[in-house]
């Protein structure tokens, strides 16, 4: 049985390696980076990851840019995408409210819950993308 | 030479008078009857015709055209006697050749029509007369008009009418009326003004004591004349007549006609002036009765009126004053209780007052000046009453005052109304002076509104700094204060200062605080901070409308810079504690292979405090958001029992980590509650949480959720130490911590409690603590219940709370409630909004959709409409428009609840649409229906 793959898309390597670190020994997913917004375009050009886990503040292309094109990208719409960003103040989150994604994580978060917080998420998603929930770890 | 002298002779006794002279006009002759004609005894030969005619230039035109056409017939004119008297004659004339020496001669036979003439002039006086009167309202222009057709007709020079008052005795002249001024009268005017009514005056007192008319032609029928001897008179005016004035028998005046030259003057002339003196008698007569007539009918309708005057008539020369029935009982005295004397009115006056009224009514009687007054006056029971007293005095023909009479009106409440209005007026000139004087002085801008006008009547020089226009032109156009405020605000500001204005919020009252951007000329924005308050007048409605402004640009970036300030730090700190945070769960969890015990305590010991570091920046960032007001609140129905069974969920591993049990006791029946359920975690967890830490090993936190009348409560009780009273105070406040609790675990960031008190009272609750020191403490918070039934009645309140309090005094404000209309399709929002409403003390309806609405807008007129935008069967605004329509004349306000900004231009009547976006806030919704309710009439539904 094939693996899950998830793009994890954050401009700091520091966290890159921890996510991936945790998805991999705690889910056995496949874990794909990108630094960039730009990055996770180009490699959604050739790869379709079954998740993408998305920073918001990220040099070149933030993530609700780069949310935006996947989102006019036919093919892509139906990966679903969740925000992990440490931007959660009330104003912030208010910029995700109509962004076409399963959810947000908030930074920091407890590794060991972060399965079953994106589990969660998963499955309220639908690719019309209407019913968005936010969750917030503490 | 009989045959000379025989014509001669005969011509001399011709019973007609002739006259012959030359051709330029000389006499030759005159015969005796024309010599009695003239009054001379000798025709000097130097005397022309013209020289006999009263007025020269006739007798020569006479000449002129005897002249052209040999013959003069029926020639009128008027010969002026040797003695100055005045002859009526017609003549006739022609030329004969004298026979001596053949020169032409004019013979003039001249008639003496005098008597004819009077007697035509008489009746031509008596037609005038009756003219004059029957057109004549006032006395004393009639008499003026008669004296000089009298002397026009008549050919006298002078008339003068005096009217006789026999109380003063004395004759006081009205009307005297001169032909031509000339100094020859002097003395008859000077003489002439008031003559005393005795017997020893002669003319024309005389007249008064015979009661006929009487000529005076010569110095025997004079006797004394002004109680002077005649001659005076005589010599200056040889033809007098007098004759009285009547009324029945009464005589009211004399006049008399005067002329400086000698008439005859007939005893039927003097008949007829009698008789004239008689027609203006009936005349006078009339003229009085009427004004009497009048007179009393205005006291008449004062007395029926029943107005308020008293009525007073006071006898100057005996000193009897008539009280009014009215007068006497305005200082509460019997009919019969006062004296008709002046002394009554001494003994009522105020002696402090007495003496200024005197003095008024002296000058009054001295100038004439209008005397009105104000003085105490003391009632029956011996208090004193404001009295205005207004009068009128009557002087008598020598200018002495004899009687005064006027009115007695009881101004003590208009005084008292006075008093307070001055004072009040004083105050806030002083207020007004003061703050002006501020204002002038200070950056702010000041203004003030009167709003009986609805102008500006002033703005501190500040204002032209910040509006970029001047003063003076607010003044003419208030608009120049609101054009520059852009326009998503202006109607907002306008609504706001209107609301003041018209008193109609009792929130309000006090004023409140605005903020707006204003577009300056120059194109920028700035930011305004604006406080504005009402003055109130004695009754309670707004007088004027004061308001203090100032440029916030600078403050508003400010806030806006800490506002990215805390977005920049929030996000620094968080990114490399996730990294940390990450990398200590990582290997705590052993996903990096195993470590040994020891490491694993120290990881363990990172982790926490990573954690509560993270706790620590949350809560700080909610703390911000409260303080600076920005916390946003997702307002649905929740069941209590629901939010607590989660919340202990959640915590369950920290209460299996404590050793602590957690028991949740549903007490009553679980009514549902409207908050925000994230908040209410939040502050429940904080609670439950708190609790754990000071629960021993082995002990219980027990949380129960039971029914405080409206509300619902839900109390979590510890069994730890328990609070000592001097910690109780600040126990809500920033960073409280209760330190002599020694445990490591105490690890909250101490502003946990502050942020649940601040949430529970957002949401209109109430958060406290109970506890005794050793007995554990109990932590609860109250929000008020959905109402489902009828519940809120049949359960009292057992516990009296701000909250109930407050709904308590709207309930006995509203006798009737106002009906109010939700148009919402979301049910749970609906539940809401009904909730909220009937809480308030309003009845409620909801429609799902826009037909529903119809159906009971028009069934149940609503008071006030709720509309969603967005309805399964169209836009809601077309409802409203629909409605407003419908029901013009009831104005009905609409709050509109969209997520969408305001769109003012899509409904036909803004003034009435109040705009609120979603998520809404539970006092929004309550002030805004508080606002529009209070406007309504209470109409029985």
């Amino acid at each position: 049985m094939k693996s899950s793959s998830v793009l994890l898309v954050d401009d700091n390597a520091d966290l890159r390696k921890l996510v991936s670190k945790t998805l991999t020994c705690l889910c056995n997913w496949q874990v794909e980076t990108a630094d960039s917004g730009l990055a996770a375009l180009q490699f959604l050009e050739n790869h379709r990851p079954d998740l993408i886990l998305m920073d918001v503040s990220m040099p070149q292309m933030d993530g609700v840019s780069t949310i935006n094109e996947i989102n006019k990208r036919k093919q892509w719409r139906s990966i679903p995408i969740i925000l992990i960003t440490a931007r959660v103040q009330i104003h912030e989150m208010n910029q995700y409210r109509h962004l076409p994604i399963a959810g947000v994580i908030s930074k920091p978060f407890d590794p060991m819950k972060l399965p079953s917080q994106i589990q969660r998420l998963l499955e309220q998603w639908s690719p019309t993308g209407e019913n968005m929930r936010v969750a917030i770890s503490d | 030479m009989i045959n000379t002298s025989q014509p001669l002779d005969f011509l001399e006794n011709a019973p007609i008078a002739l006259l012959k002279t030359d051709s330029s006009g000389a006499i030759l002759r005159a015969n005796q009857a024309a010599r009695e004609l003239l009054q001379t005894k000798v025709v000097n030969n130097e005397q022309t015709l013209a020289q006999l005619f009263s007025s020269p230039e006739l007798g020569e035109e006479a000449l002129l055209r005897l002249k052209h056409a040999g013959i003069l017939k029926e020639f009128a004119a008027v010969f002026k006697t040797a003695d100055s008297n005045l002859r009526h004659v017609v003549i006739d004339a022609n030329i004969s050749l004298n026979k001596q020496d053949g020169a032409e001669e004019y013979s003039f036979f001249i008639r003496d029509i005098t008597a004819s003439w009077l007697k035509q002039s008489q009746a031509n006086a008596q037609f005038e007369i009756t003219k004059v009167l029957v057109g004549a309202t006032a006395i004393v222009d009639a008499l003026g008009q008669i004296c000089t057709t009298l002397c026009t007709l008549l050919s006298f020079e002078i008339g003068i009418v005096w009217r006789i008052d026999e109380r003063a005795n004395r004759m006081s002249r009205l009307v005297h009326k001169v032909a031509s001024e000339t100094d020859k009268h002097d003395y008859l005017i000077a003489r002439s003004v008031n003559v005393p009514l005795s017997l020893s005056i002669g003319f024309p007192a005389t007249i008064w004591f015979n009661g006929k008319g009487k000529v005076y032609t010569d110095i025997e029928q004079y006797d004394t004349c002004f109680s002077e001897p005649a001659s005076r008179m005589t010599k200056t005016y040889p033809a007098v007549v007098a004759f009285p004035i009547c009324i029945g028998n009464r005589i009211w005046g004399v006049i008399s006609l005067l002329s400086t030259r000698a008439t005859p003057i007939s005893s039927e002339l003097v008949t007829t002036l009698e008789s004239i003196g008689y027609q203006i008698g009936n005349f006078v007569d009339r003229i009085e009765a009427n004004e009497a007539y009048l007179k009393s009918q205005e006291r008449y309708y004062v007395a029926i009126t029943g107005s308020n005057d008293g009525i007073w008539d006071w006898d100057l020369v005996t000193n009897e004053v008539f009280y009014s029935p009215r007068y006497k009982s305005q200082l509460g005295f019997e009919e019969n209780e006062l004296a008709n004397h002046f002394d009554t009115f001494r003994l009522l006056c105020h002696p402090d007052d007495y003496q200024e009224v005197m003095d008024k009514v002296q000058r009054h009687i001295d100038t004439k000046q209008p005397y009105e007054a104000e003085m105490r006056c003391r009632t029956k029971s011996g208090d004193y009453k404001w009295i205005c007293a207004r009068g009128q005095a009557i002087w008598n023909a020598q200018g002495r005052a004899i009687r005064m009479a006027g009115s007695h009106r009881d101004i003590t409440e208009l005084k008292a109304a006075e008093k307070t209005r001055r004072e009040y007026e004083q105050r806030l000139l002083d207020s007004e002076s003061m703050f002006r004087q501020l204002a002038e002085n200070i950056r702010e801008v000041f203004w003030i509104i009167s709003a009986s006008t609805d102008e500006f009547i002033y703005a501190s020089p500040a204002f032209e700094e910040l509006w970029l226009e001047g003063c003076d032109q607010l003044y003419k156009n208030k608009e120049v204060f609101f054009n520059p405020i852009i326009e998503d605000d202006r109607m907002r500001v306008r609504k706001a200062l209107q609301g003041l204005m018209l008193g109609t919020d009792a929130l309000y009252g006090q004023g409140f605080d605005l903020e707006f951007r204003i577009e300056t000329k120059d194109k920028e924005i700035r930011w305004i901070w604006s406080r504005v308050f009402p003055v109130l007048d004695k009754s309670g409605a707004c007088d004027r409308l004061y308001g203090i402004a100032h440029d916030i640009t600078e403050k508003k970036e400010v806030e806006r810079r800490v506002s990215e300030f805390y977005s920049t730090v929030s996000h620094e700190l968080r990114t490399p504690l996730t990294s940390i945070r990450a990398a200590l769960g990582l290997i705590e969890g052993g996903m990096t292979g195993d470590i040994g015990s020891e490491t694993m305590e120290y990881v363990s010991i990172a982790r926490d405090n990573s954690d509560r570091l993270i706790r620590l920046i949350n809560d700080i960032l909610d703390i911000r958001r409260l303080e600076a007001n920005k916390l946003e609140m997702k307002i649905e129905t929740i069941a209590p029992s629901q939010l607590i069974e989660s919340t202990i969920d959640s915590l369950r591993a920290f209460a299996e980590e404590r050793g602590v049990t957690v028991s949740f006791n549903l007490e009553s029946q679980d009514r549902d509650i409207i908050g925000d359920r994230d908040r209410l975690m939040q502050v429940l967890t904080n609670l439950i949480s708190n609790a754990l830490k000071y629960t021993p090993r082995g002990g219980t936190v027990h949380v129960s959720s039971t029914n405080n009348g409206p509300n619902v409560k839900i109390n979590v009780s510890d069994q730890g130490p328990g609070i000592a009273e001097e910690h109780m105070q600040g126990l809500f406040g920033l960073f409280q911590q209760l330190s002599c609790v020694e445990n490591e675990l105490n690890t909250g960031s101490g502003l946990g409690l502050a942020i649940s008190k601040a949430l529970i009272e957002k949401l209109g609750g109430n958060i406290a603590a109970e506890s005794k020191p050793g007995e554990g403490a109990t932590f609860w918070f109250e929000l008020p219940a959905l109402e489902s039934s009828d519940e809120q009645k049949a359960a009292p309140a057992t516990e009296t709370t701000g909250a109930q309090e407050a709904n308590k005094e709207e309930d006995e404000e509203k006798e009737e409630p106002a009906l109010v209309l939700v148009m919402e399709d979301s049910d749970s929002i609906a539940l809401i909004l009904k909730t909220l409403i009937t809480r308030t003390g309003y009845q409620c309806v909801r429609a799902a959709n826009i037909a529903e609405a119809h159906t009971l807008a028009e069934d149940k007129r609503p008071d006030i409409l709720f509309a969603d935008i967005n309805l399964p069967d169209g836009n809601g605004l077309d409802f409203v428009n629909w409605m407003h329509e419908k029901f013009a004349a009831q104005s009905i306000p609409v709050i509109v609840l969209s997520g969408a900004e305001a769109n003012i231009g899509r409904v036909h009547h803004p003034e009435l649409v109040d705009w609120v976006k979603k998520p809404f806030e539970t006092d929004e919704i309550l002030r805004l229906t508080k606002l529009r309710a209070k406007k309504l009439p209470l109409i029985p539904k």
